[in-house]
């Protein structure tokens, strides 16, 4: 065995080998956040079913694309992101729990979700930030848009997979609990 | 390939030796027909390697360099899976053609240069893809670079540095583990008050990593990569002493209300590997002087390493540390002159420069308006450079004529020299 590897092409075979392996692991961890992922339901502000119907709509905003850090508890100043620690409500949906400048969560059983964030004001020591998730350009496509319901009171939420990193990934429509096909602009 | 190697390496240092009058011109052509090279071409053609060397090697960097720029630039356009080709595809040409290029064609130096070119795209290719699967780049505060694809580069990297014998490789793979232990503590300590005082493990890595230096030495075909190892210590251990003369760190020290025996126990586990280490190469070597002189010196780091961990509140340091660095600063050109090595005396005043120079722009820059302290700090450095060069050229002026303790000094064959390791 030893001899073997006295010859250079084994020892080329080998060394390169092991570089292709380390390589390889990058892939396989990507693959195991992805198979670990939370999977999350994140309300609309909207209530109107018609808002989200085809591709020309307009990006949809979260309830949680407005936080307000003077009632989160979690961090008050962010550098580059802001991640999101999100808990499940007892109806299903997910809403935020803390805010942090870093990945550390502060509770078990939650979720975290990365947003670059806008300062939007504060007042009466309110501080609030619009965040954008990157998942706001999504829509029901035209075949299905004609079954949504019509009017407005609705709860529509998307369902999103989030994993270790904050990074999301949206699935589909929740609307008054039933399911709908979702599109990426 | 060594004894090659041998040969063009004597070839280039007759030529100084001539150039320097060392030896006659006729001195000269009869060390090179001994050794075979006494036809003026190939002379010329046995010199001409180092050139070969310099410029694959740039070539090899260039080319690298040039390859993520594109890859930055296009990147996002090209689908996943041809990304991930092109990153193999690249890497296995390299390795292939220099494979080639060593072995079937003889031509080690470009050869080399291209098994270079395969660990940087290796490197690239860690980076590209965790860009390409949605990994994180940067630690959890998104400030630092993420330390487990250095880690990883390292990994990957100093294996082919010892299967092929190439030490420009194993100071890369050395400078990928340094910065990803750096980023790895940063990451792990920060914003926190022990932060500070796991900067000392730095240290303690510079020295663990002159120790293993030694060590290299006692395995006849590991010795040309101690150099290696001694390079990046002196320079790790150095840049940290450097750090340490100024006043900010023990005032922020002092300032973050750090108290005594607030070491996490990581600095006590990295000061008992070091010391090991350091006990290791002093009881392999043989016992001369330079052995005990070097081991009592690294004691003496380990023991202020120790005590400033555990007391680390004292303003005080930074005037111990500014003893260390130029104590550093002497030791150099003291073992330069003992070895009649010129390159350890020109990087000991290398350092005493860098040390007035720090001093002065530390002390003064906020004391004088800036025209006084361009026109006096302009006068001090010609001052400075006129002293040094004086004692330089009276340093190797006797090393040259013998005067110096080195006439009894056998050459040494792995006499590591700071800056030219690879």
């Amino acid at each position: 065995m030893s001899e073997l590897f006295s010859r250079p092409l084994p020892k080329l075979i080998a060394v390169v080998g092991l570089q292709v392996l380390i390589l390889l692991s990058v892939i396989g961890f990507r693959q195991y956040t992805l198979m670990t992922r939370d999977t999350v339901l994140l309300v609309l502000q909207t209530t109107d079913p018609q808002a989200i119907a085809g591709p020309d709509s307009a990006p949809v905003r979260y309830e949680i694309s407005t936080v307000d850090v003077s009632t989160l508890p979690g961090d008050d100043e962010f550098m580059h992101s802001i991640y999101v620690e999100l808990g499940e409500t007892e109806d299903g949906t997910w809403q935020p729990l803390a805010l942090h400048s870093t990945r550390h969560r502060s509770y078990d059983n939650t979720a975290m979700i990365k947003g670059d964030y806008i300062y939007a004001g504060g007042s009466l020591g309110r501080q609030r930030y619009t965040v954008v998730y990157g998942i706001e350009d999504v829509y029901v496509p035209d075949d299905a848009a004609a079954s949504l319901p019509s009017g407005s009171g609705h709860t529509i939420a998307v369902e999103v997979k989030v994993d270790r990193y904050g990074q999301s990934e949206p699935v589909r429509f929740v609307v008054d609990g039933e399911p709908y096909p979702l599109e990426e602009r | 390939m060594e004894e090659k190697s041998y040969v063009e390496r004597l070839a280039h240092d007759v030529a100084v030796w001539q150039r320097e009058g060392l030896i006659t011109a006729e001195q000269e052509r009869a060390i090179l027909s001994r050794i075979g090279a006494g036809e003026p071409r190939l002379i010329g053609a046995l010199r001409m390697g180092w050139l070969v060397t310099a410029v694959s090697l740039i070539g090899a960097l260039v080319l690298a360099g040039g390859v993520v720029l594109l890859f930055a630039s296009q990147w996002r356009e090209m689908p996943d899976w041809f990304r991930t080709a092109v990153v193999f595809a690249g890497m296995f040409a390299a390795y292939g053609g220099g494979y080639l290029l060593m072995y079937r064609y003889g031509m080690e130096r470009v050869g080399a240069a291209l098994l270079l070119l395969g660990v940087l795209l290796f490197e690239a290719g860690l980076y590209l893809f965790a860009d390409i699967y949605g990994l994180p780049l940067t630690t959890a505060n998104d400030e630092q670079p993420a330390p487990q694809y250095l880690l990883l580069a390292a990994i990957g990297t100093l294996p082919l540095a010892y299967a092929f014998g190439s030490r420009i490789v194993l100071l890369f793979g050395i400078a990928n583990f340094i910065l990803s232990a750096i980023f790895w503590l940063i990451a792990r300590y920060v914003d926190t008050e022990k932060t500070d005082s796991v900067l000392i493990v730095i240290g303690l890595l510079g020295v663990s990593l002159y120790a293993v230096g030694h060590l290299h030495a006692l395995r006849a075909t590991w010795e040309k990569f101690g150099e290696v190892y001694l390079f990046a210590g002196t320079v790790v251990t150095l840049s940290l002493v450097y750090v340490f003369t100024f006043d900010e760190p023990w005032r922020a020290i002092i300032d973050d209300g750090i108290e005594s025996y607030a070491a996490p126990p990581l600095v006590y586990v990295s000061l008992a590997v070091a010391a090991a280490l350091v006990a290791a190469q002093w009881a392999a070597r043989p016992r001369d002087v330079e052995a005990n002189a070097e081991t009592g010196i690294l004691a003496a780091l380990l023991t202020v390493a120790a005590v400033v961990a555990t007391w680390p509140a004292w303003t005080g340091y930074a005037v111990v540390f500014n003893g260390v660095f130029f104590a550093a600063a002497a030791g150099f050109v003291t073992r330069g002159y003992l070895c009649g090595d010129e390159r350890y005396v020109n990087f000991g005043l290398l350092l005493v420069a860098v040390g007035v120079l720090t001093r002065y722009v530390d002390v003064f820059w906020s004391l004088l308006a800036n025209s006084a302290f361009f026109i006096i700090g302009g006068v001090l450095l010609l001052a400075v450079a006129f002293g040094l060069e004086r004692l330089r050229r009276t340093l190797v002026a006797r090393m040259e004529v013998g005067v110096g303790p080195s006439d009894d000094a056998q050459p040494r064959a792995a006499v590591p020299h700071p800056g030219a390791a690879p």
